[in-house]
């Protein structure tokens, strides 16, 4: 074993995709080492972060002399190199490996569209100078329904299924349900009743304590600020 | 594996993933049929498609054993290209498995769906598909927005080309499949990729070398070229 840790991630607790790779490394006691990238300071336009990560976005991962970005990239990398539990993404049933590639491609204009649309337009766009409009509120709120119908009628199909794809974790598992979190503290948060499997799925992931331990500090974060722009509407005064 | 195995591609060839797998399937000599799934028809709503797609987009595979009869599905051009690498026997240099290569690999694939793909073909549908088929035109600064995605991703996509002949490497790799299969189509939006010499040159090359993606292209281009007034290339 090293002594130091080789691995650094860059990002935020505030980003979904950082939380899924801080607590994927948690979980599989990975040794790394976690440098905040404010987003809300704009950080990650800094020409430092610039070279490990020329999209401007995070999170982005260095290991020894390497970087690179994109948290389904950074999730598949550390499960290979670092030779995690087949389970997470299986090397040799490849049907299975598959079925958890379809999740993670969908989840970008899938789940993420409808929630990260969400919480940007309704709760952070006024931020920008530029207010979401309604509609496009809106639009966002149908996205997310569309994605979570779709979960239950796909991905969570089967009563007696753990987990998105099956009785054992996934990479899905933590990067779908970091998308979730942030509806939580929001004014929306009720609509998952209409979705007992997906509410029932994420109180399972949530249940996970390296899981629960970073987003539990999400929620509240996130909670009090939400709040704000629901009390004050589209101008707050923080 | 695959003798025993039917593969069928439900496909629309006016769509961007879908010409990527089987551009893919062509230039590796994996057989498949096609199953036309037109999304301006509506087809991908249609419940029997459900079944193959609950996402309910194309591409998607279904794999059938002759001998068994057992069916199996799966959604997403990426996905798709990754099984197909792994249960086939090809060339490592689509996908290496060299985890840090691979890695480059999946970058691109994963940037693409929030990137080039936004900038691309969800750009050409908004500027020109939509008004010309569905007499509807967006806002003006809802298309400034959007072709920010194109322009963002073609210079991320000249520095990466800047380091090497491909955009993951110095050999072609799934990824410079799905960008040029998205790509091609700028050029009915009159966009001129002069400004990005190295994309220029690369997609250039990705066509001249492989004149397999170009014949993949031939309806849509046609398609799209009628629809325009302008030349097919
Ligand atoms: N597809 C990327 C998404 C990355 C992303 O959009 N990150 C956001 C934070 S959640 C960001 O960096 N936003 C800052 C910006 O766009 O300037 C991933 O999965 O890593
Ligand atoms: N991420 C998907 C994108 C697939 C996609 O957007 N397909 C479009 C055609 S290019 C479609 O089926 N659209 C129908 C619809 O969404 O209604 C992939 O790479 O396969």
């Amino acid at each position: 074993m090293e002594d130091k840790p080789k691995i650094t991630l860059y990002g935020d607790y505030a980003s979904q995709p950082t939380r899924a790779c801080y607590v994927f490394l948690k979980y599989n006691k990975v040794p790394f080492e976690f440098k905040q990238v404010r987003v809300t300071k704009l950080e990650q336009y800094s020409p430092e972060f610039k070279k490990i990560n020329p999209n401007a976005k995070v999170p982005a991962l260095t290991d020894g002399d390497i970087s690179m970005f994109e948290s389904h990239t950074i999730l598949r990398y550390l499960h290979e190199s670092r030779k995690l539990p087949d389970h997470w993404y299986p090397r040799t049933d490849f049907r299975e490996r598959a079925k958890i590639d379809e999740y993670l491609d969908w989840h970008h204009n899938g789940i993420r569209l409808g929630a990260g649309g969400y919480i940007f337009r309704k709760y952070m766009s006024s931020l920008t100078g530029k207010p979401a409009p309604k509609e496009s509120i809106n639009e966002s709120l149908m996205n997310l329904k569309k994605s979570f119908k779709l979960m239950e009628q796909y991905w969570l199909k089967d009563d007696k299924q753990k987990y998105l794809l099956g009785n054992e974790l996934t990479l899905a598992d933590f990067s779908c349900a970091s998308e979730i979190t942030q509806i939580i503290p929001s004014n929306i948060a009720s609509i998952l009743d209409g979705y007992p499997k997906v509410k029932a799925w994420f109180q399972r992931i949530l249940d996970i304590s390296e899981f629960n331990k970073v987003h539990h500090k999400a929620i509240a974060t996130l909670s009090k600020y939400f709040q704000i722009i629901d009390d004050q509407g589209n101008k707050p005064k923080l | 594996m695959s003798s025993t195995k039917k593969l069928i591609i439900y496909n629309d060839p006016n769509s961007a993933p879908c010409r990527a797998v089987v551009s893919f399937c062509k230039l590796n000599n994996i057989p498949f049929e096609l199953v036309e799934t037109s999304v301006a028809k509506m087809q991908v709503f249609q419940p029997e498609f459900k079944k193959i797609n609950p996402i309910q987009q194309i591409p998607a595979i279904k794999e059938i054993d002759t001998q068994t009869g057992e069916e199996w599905t799966l959604g997403e051009s990426h996905a798709i290209l990754r099984y197909l690498i792994n249960t086939r026997q090809l060339p490592d240099h689509w996908y290496p498995k060299e985890p840090r290569l691979r890695a480059k690999v999946d970058q691109y694939l994963d940037w693409h769906h929030t990137f080039l793909r936004q900038g691309s073909s969800i750009f050409v549908f908004m500027k020109l598909f939509a008004p010309k088929l569905f007499q509807k035109t967006l806002p003006e600064e809802q298309l400034k927005f959007q072709f920010t995605y194109l322009t963002r991703s073609l210079s991320l996509m000249e520095r990466w080309l800047a380091q090497s002949k491909y955009l993951c490497g110095e050999q072609m790799t799934i990824a410079d499949i799905s960008a040029a299969c998205e790509l091609i189509q700028t050029k009915f939006i009159a966009f001129d990729l002069a400004k990005w010499p190295k994309v220029q040159a690369w997609l250039k090359h990705m066509v001249e070398e492989n004149p397999t993606i170009l014949e993949v292209h031939q309806p849509f281009l046609k398609f799209a070229s009628e629809l325009t007034g302008q030349a097919k290339l």
